[in-house]
């Protein structure tokens, strides 16, 4: 390894202020920094398969959504303990990644989206059809949680948002997330030089559907209890949102766009009935006139800036 | 015999307006490269500006109808030209902005009229008896309006100059270019053609459903699914498929439940696009 880059520093400064600000602003700021980590958790997720490998994951909803209703059910309607029952969501996401990514990954560009949009799809309407053991639009309530005091759940969730930043940096600066990139750049190029695509993109589903599964578990032991809106496609628009926001392929700017919309949303709370209408609005201008995100330029600038000021010295010397 | 009649024309209805989303769909990507996830909003709009011209402006259910899809088409012009021109060439950005559009739209719906249900009169009052069987004549409406807006799009297409220009460039953008058609007209036509056969699909079916902020999500997905079912890009494909998905929908919901409906579909697309990605009746379009 070539030792800690800049990003890595960034990240544990960004965690820090999160937990101090949690800790010391008391139950409302820890929950609603409970809530950025979780979507923070999810960018990751995404950014890791799609931001990376460039296949975009429509149906990104179906892990957090199909980790949260199996951690749900089991601790809610069979008793088991939360800590058995997290991991155990965590893996049925993977598994459900299994099945997925082994019957879609084959297929390329917009029909690889589209299909996998799908399965989230019908998902949502099983939990409909199921209603009796699904709750139907309800959901299922009184899910069990982890602590009483959201300030101990922000350290917790926290803590799983270090490890699967660190470990999605270090994936990503290894030789797979190279692999990823050259399967972005031209899958058909990289197949002729001998990679073999389908291994590598099917490792980095599974990764990004654990890492998303985490996030839907926490969630729903969290707020303690899970709704089929989270297989709504909203939620993948959103994650789809914070990681374009924060810059795709970048890891740490979704993250840090997690926090920032989350809390912007909350500020915006005040004016309840314009405050989506203005996020949708606020949205399509940053896509249009900014595509690349707003965090990606926004560091560009502040480097040139960096730049500048360092000749500026060197020549003044 | 009475249910054997039922579901066909059942069936036909639901087609009809499965086809008139679907083509617009299908066009949109055919010509202009791009998946419009706002294309319900069109659906929405059109029958919600019906409603507004005609309450509020006190204008006739007819014509109010013509101004909405007028002005749906212009909305769609619009967006075309100001908002997706510039960034088309990136996929991923266009989704997501259309996506945010389609939601932007609902939340000002919300905004203005709040989320409440509204309703629009029947064009076609009472019921028609076909062989002793008694149909509602707004069903046949659709039938008829579907079925004519669907051959005018295609006399358009295959026989006026400005239909083939369009279908030029869905052959060869750069050639289209080469030969003096203006490529980025046509673009914003064809958002306008699918537009205000979006708004007609939403105006037509408002009197026997009804109008919410949210009525256009599930003929979205429903379009995309049977887009993908006929094969993306292909308008005569989206037609065959349109038929197959109203018809197993009418079948399903009259043999077992109509919750079904969405996710026999879903179920149908999701395994044909494992066996035969490019659907029914595309053709793989490689792109650099």
């Amino acid at each position: 390894m070539k030792g800690l880059s800049i990003y890595h520093y960034c990240t544990l400064v960004i965690l820090f202020v999160v937990f101090a600000v949690g800790w010391l602003g008391g139950q409302r700021a820890a929950i609603i920094l409970v809530y950025g980590s979780v979507w923070a958790l999810c960018t990751i997720g995404y950014d890791l398969f799609s931001g990376f490998s460039g296949r975009i994951n429509l149906g990104y909803a179906m892990f957090p959504g199909v980790a949260g209703y199996a951690s749900a059910a089991l601790s809610a309607k069979f008793g088991v303990s939360p800590l058995l029952s997290f991991p155990i969501g965590v893996l049925s996401a993977v598994l459900l990644a299994a099945c997925v990514g082994a019957l879609t990954l084959r297929i390329k560009g917009i029909y690889f989206a589209l299909s996998t949009a799908i399965v989230p799809l019908a998902l949502f309407e099983v939990t409909r059809i199921v209603g009796r053991f699904f709750g139907g639009e309800e959901g299922i309530w009184g899910v069990p949680s982890f602590f009483q005091d959201p300030r101990y759940d922000l350290l917790a969730i926290g803590g799983i948002l270090g490890v699967c930043i660190t470990f999605a940096l270090w994936y990503v600066g290894s030789k797979e997330g190279l692999i990823l990139r050259a399967i972005r750049g031209g899958e058909v190029t990289a197949q002729a030089l001998g990679v073999h695509t389908f291994g590598h993109l099917f490792v980095a589903f599974l990764l990004s559907a654990a890492i998303g599964g985490a996030a839907g578990a926490y969630l729903a032991h969290f707020q303690m209890l899970i709704s089929p809106e989270v297989l709504h496609i909203i939620t993948t628009l959103q994650v789809v949102t914070f990681t374009y926001v924060g810059g795709a392929g970048t890891i740490v700017g979704p993250v840090v766009a997690s926090y920032l919309l989350v809390i912007l949303n909350e500020a915006l709370r005040a004016w309840v009935d314009l405050r989506l209408f203005a996020y949708f609005v606020g949205l399509v201008l940053i896509l249009r006139f900014s595509p690349e995100g707003l965090l990606v330029p926004l560091g560009r600038s502040l480097g040139r800036l960096v730049i500048s000021f360092r000749t500026a010295s060197v020549r003044s010397k | 015999m009475d249910t054997v009649l039922s579901i066909l024309v059942f069936g036909l209805a639901t087609s009809g307006i499965y086809a008139l989303m679907s083509v617009g769909v299908a066009l949109v990507y055919g010509v202009g490269r791009i998946i419009n996830f706002a294309h319900g909003a069109f659906y929405t709009l059109g029958a919600y500006l019906t409603y507004l011209y005609a309450t509020r402006l006190g204008l006739g259910w007819w014509i109010s109808s013509f101004l909405s899809i007028v002005s749906v088409a212009i909305f769609a012009v619009l967006i075309d030209l100001l908002l997706i021109d510039p960034v088309r060439d990136d996929e991923i950005v266009v989704w997501i902005l259309t996506f945010a559009l389609a939601f932007a739209t609902r939340e000002a719906l919300v905004l203005l009229l709040g989320a409440r249900p509204y309703s629009i009169p029947a064009f076609a009052p009472g019921s028609i008896s076909i062989m002793g069987q008694a149909i509602a004549a707004q069903r046949m409406l659709i039938v008829v309006v579907s079925a004519l807006a669907i051959c005018a799009l295609w006399i358009f297409l295959y026989k006026s100059r400005i239909g083939k220009a369009i279908r030029a460039v869905a052959l060869n953008r750069t050639g289209a270019h080469l030969v003096g058609i203006p490529v980025r007209m046509m673009y914003a036509m064809v958002m306008a053609i699918s537009a205000s056969l979006a708004a007609v699909a939403g105006i037509v079916i408002s009197p026997i459903s009804v109008m919410t902020p949210d009525m256009g999500l599930q003929p979205l997905l429903l379009a995309f699914t049977i887009v993908i079912l006929g094969g993306i890009g292909s308008l005569r494909g989206s037609l065959i498929a349109s038929l197959i998905v109203g018809y197993a929908g009418a079948l399903v919901s009259f043999l077992w439940s109509p919750e079904l409906v969405t996710l026999m579909a879903l179920v149908i697309v999701f395994a044909v696009l494992i066996v035969r990605p490019t659907g029914l009746f595309g053709v793989a379009v490689e792109r650099a």
